[in-house]
């Protein structure tokens, strides 16, 4: 073997050079628009459909198809009817990464990327491909990158019109201390920017505790805002912690108006053994609508999915209305560019897009500034058994006064 | 191939007499098989040179975090496979790595802060702080042996895991950092628009590949010289008998320190790997979860090989990603978003049946498995 290890070398260099030389596939890559053919245009969607959010994840494709579904029913978009590609993730990155190699070659841009973690950790290929992404997430950090799109208010603005929301109800007065019970990360960091800003110029005090996703007993954190004098609670976690912290609230009597951010509810919650502590304490503010709204659109939607799922009411009403509402402003963004359809002239045609809603479903969104939020308007919402999906609207989309003063930091 | 092994000696089907009937060893049959040898080597050799030329990044991304866990495989299958001494604390002296690299490349990003030093010196520096942090903890490593040790190393993992999410100036915190890409004198691994080499796009995955395959190759021939030379034999006598080995001369607790130093290393060489591959470093990324990867990488390889290390790594990395890429073919199966069973779940039961199967069967890992098929094929002539 030794002897022959010369020859060898000599033919791997001449198969290298043969091979480079020859014509390879790749060179053939042409330069016309990735995703686009005469009679379709693609979307990829990168969600979670197996791992810790799954029900999340299914919930958004479930959603967008419904939306794709009519769509491509009215004639679809610039002639061409819309294709989704969606690829599962399970919450790795090393996963999210190899299937953004796959699909993003396919398809025209993202409708939805979900993850913060996954998100950033696309955030420099999706700029390199000009590619224009739909998120599930509200972080203000993620404004000021003209190829994402955040839908709706941010977290830390929809903590100050929560917390502007509560002093007009009376449930807080001046001198009184907000405790904020916050996850770690992305979410909890930016409400708390939010918070701060508020407490500060609505004259209240603030009690922080932070908590990481894993945590499942919250007594502790429960008993430090007790002992801190909450008169109210500003809540972001999951849905499962959302329950813990009202059952343990009510263990420790501390008897206060609890306000979630749109991702602490889920509405299986009403029939675990939180539901009464909920149904008493428990609001919710939201940058998207409700599904047991009570507009033809939303109608329309939620009859959809009870002509699919029959009894089973969505888990989250949120994601349902924030993938449908996505894609149909994406629709919106490739009909303003039929002429040049493009990555370059997809993201040059979303800030065309200046004043789009779906009535009952969200805000009017104003895409034209990609540092300044689609919206400063929330709804709060509060749970009721009657109605579908478990939410109902309690005030709605407003944005107050201090919101509209915020200075929101982008990233 | 043949390597260095604590695995069971190979089936000497080879050196059997042939089978009754056959010539013996015709001369025509020793120089096809000579030819065939030669044809393998060269396309071992070329096939990896040309790839990033002919197949799309999905592929050659999967290459990219199979070469990175390769590198770590080896590092575990130096100290478990040869030194017996079994580490779960591996995923540590990954993330050391990884996030040692993204500390001392990066840049101050607001709250993130980063040395800014040039990217193959802190890859360097990154590599030798999880030596430094394997020689801090081998006072340890030194006392305890097999599964005891394994124990006590799981307590870095959660230590570790606590550090990522509470030194968000260096870690960047539950979100993680961003990683500055390699550069190598004023050339960048990044997706430098418009860079063509003969006509193909070359961007950061093909560029990657080739750093990843020189780092690969000269992590494999470092750990056969070790597993083949002095080191290695100290460390196997050791494994079988600590006493055998104190009386050969050998120190035992400097070897044992000595394998977890540099199993160590080569831990914290994925690490910077594993940093470039992703582009982004997230703690959630380097749990227990890792090191029972890496454990299942050079147990399904076939223990103390390097060749085993190299094949387990790859079954382990890319079977999940191709087979939840692929698994729409499977029956029982949506589409995704639908009820029922989708893909990538159905593509995790494949591989654990997989996995299953293979420990079964080949007791001696995937290695063993080529070498008898080689074997075979062999014989059959």
């Amino acid at each position: 073997m030794n002897r022959s290890r010369p020859r060898v070398l000599t033919a791997a260099a001449v198969a290298l050079a043969l091979s480079v030389t020859a014509c390879s596939p790749k060179a053939a890559s042409s330069k016309s628009a990735p995703g686009v053919s005469d009679s379709t245009i693609k979307l990829g969607m990168l969600v979670d459909m197996t791992g810790p959010f799954a029900t999340s994840g299914k919930t958004s494709n479930t959603a967008s198809q419904f939306a794709v579904e009519e769509i491509n029913a009215a004639g679809g978009v610039c002639g061409r009817k819309i294709e989704l590609v969606a690829r599962d993730h399970g919450y790795d990155v090393q996963k999210a990464v190899t299937a953004y190699d796959e699909v993003a070659p396919q398809v025209l841009g993202f409708l939805n990327v979900y993850g913060s973690a996954i998100t950033s950790a696309l955030r420099d290929k999706i700029s390199a491909n000009d590619a224009l992404v739909g998120l599930t997430a509200f972080a203000p950090t993620l404004l000021g990158d003209p190829h994402l799109i955040v839908v709706g208010s941010t977290y830390d603005i929809q903590a100050v019109n929560s917390v502007d929301w509560m002093v007009r109800e009376g449930m807080l007065k001046r001198g009184d201390t907000l405790g904020h019970i916050y996850l770690q990360g992305e979410i909890g960091e930016n409400s708390l920017k939010g918070s701060k800003y508020a407490t500060q110029q609505l004259g209240l005090k603030l009690a922080s505790q932070q908590i990481k996703p894993t945590d499942a007993d919250l007594t502790s954190q429960v008993n430090a805002m007790k002992s801190a004098g909450a008169k109210a609670i500003l809540l972001d976690s999951t849905a499962k912690q959302t329950a813990a912290v009202a059952g343990a609230a009510r263990g420790a009597g501390l008897d206060v108006p609890i306000m979630g951010n749109v991702a602490t509810f889920a509405t299986s919650l009403l029939s675990t053994a939180a539901a009464p502590a909920l149904l008493k304490n428990y609001y919710r503010v939201s940058g998207i609508g409700l599904l047991g709204a009570d507009t033809p659109e939303v109608t329309k939607l939620a009859g959809k999915w009870k002509a699919k799922f029959g009894a089973v009411q969505p888990e989250s009403g949120g994601a349902v209305v924030l993938s449908y509402v996505t894609t149909h402003l994406f629709a919106k963004i490739i009909g303003g560019t039929c002429g040049d359809l493009t990555r370059k002239g997809v993201l040059a045609a979303r800030a065309k897009v200046t004043d789009f809603s779906i009535a009952g479903l969200g805000p009017a969104l104003n895409l034209s500034d990609p540092a300044q939020p689609t919206s400063r308007a929330s709804q709060i919402h509060r749970p009721d058994k009657s109605v579908y999906a478990g939410m109902k609207v309690v005030e709605d989309f407003k944005a107050s006064d201090l919101a509209k003063k915020y200075q929101v930091q982008a990233g | 191939m043949s390597d260095d092994t604590i695995a069971p000696p190979r089936s000497t089907a080879a050196e059997a007499p042939p089978p009754s009937g056959a010539p013996a060893t015709a001369p025509s049959s020793a120089r096809s098989r000579r030819v065939l040898g030669a044809a393998a080597m060269v396309a071992a050799l070329a096939v990896p040179l040309v790839l990033p030329f002919y197949v799309d990044a999905f592929w050659l991304r999967i290459g990219l975090f199979a070469m990175a866990a390769a590198v770590g495989a080896l590092g575990l299958t130096i100290l478990f496979g040869a030194a017996g001494q079994l580490s779960l604390g591996h995923a540590f002296f990954v993330a050391v790595g990884t996030y040692g690299y993204g500390f001392l490349a990066g840049d101050d990003h607001g709250q993130v802060k980063g040395l800014g030093l040039p990217p193959l010196l802190a890859a360097v520096l990154a590599i030798l702080f999880a030596g430094l942090c394997g020689l801090l903890f081998s006072p340890v490593a030194s006392r305890l042996r097999g599964i005891y040790l394994g124990i006590a190393s799981l307590g870095l993992v959660f230590l570790g895991h606590h550090l990522l999410l509470n030194l968000p100036a260096v870690t960047g915190g539950y979100d993680g950092r961003s990683v500055e890409p390699f550069a190598l004198g004023g050339f960048t691994f990044s997706d430098v628009s418009d860079r063509l080499v003969l006509g193909i796009p070359f961007g950061a995955v093909e560029s990657l590949w080739y750093l990843f395959l020189a780092v690969t190759v000269v992590a494999t021939l470092v750990a056969r010289n070790v597993l083949r030379g002095r080191p290695g034999r100290a460390f196997r006598l050791m494994r079988d008998s600590e006493v055998g080995a104190a009386a050969m001369g050998v120190r035992v607790q400097r070897a044992k320190a000595g394998a977890f130093v540099l199993s160590s290393m080569y831990a914290g060489t994925a690490g910077v790997l594993t940093a470039l591959a992703f582009q982004r470093a997230v703690p959630d990324y380097f749990d227990l979860q890792l090191s029972i990867d890496f454990l299942a990488m050079i147990i399904l390889g076939g223990l103390g090989s390097t060749s085993g290390a190299l094949v387990g790594a790859t079954f382990v990395i890319a079977l999940p990603i191709v087979l939840s890429r692929y698994a729409d073919v499977l029956p029982l199966v949506v589409a995704p978003g639908q009820e029922g069973i989708q893909a990538s779940f159905a593509a995790t039961f494949v591989y654990g049946v997989l996995v299953v199967i293979v420990m079964l069967t080949q007791p001696g890992g995937l290695r063993a498995m080529v070498h008898s098929l080689r074997d075979r094929r062999s014989t059959a002539h």
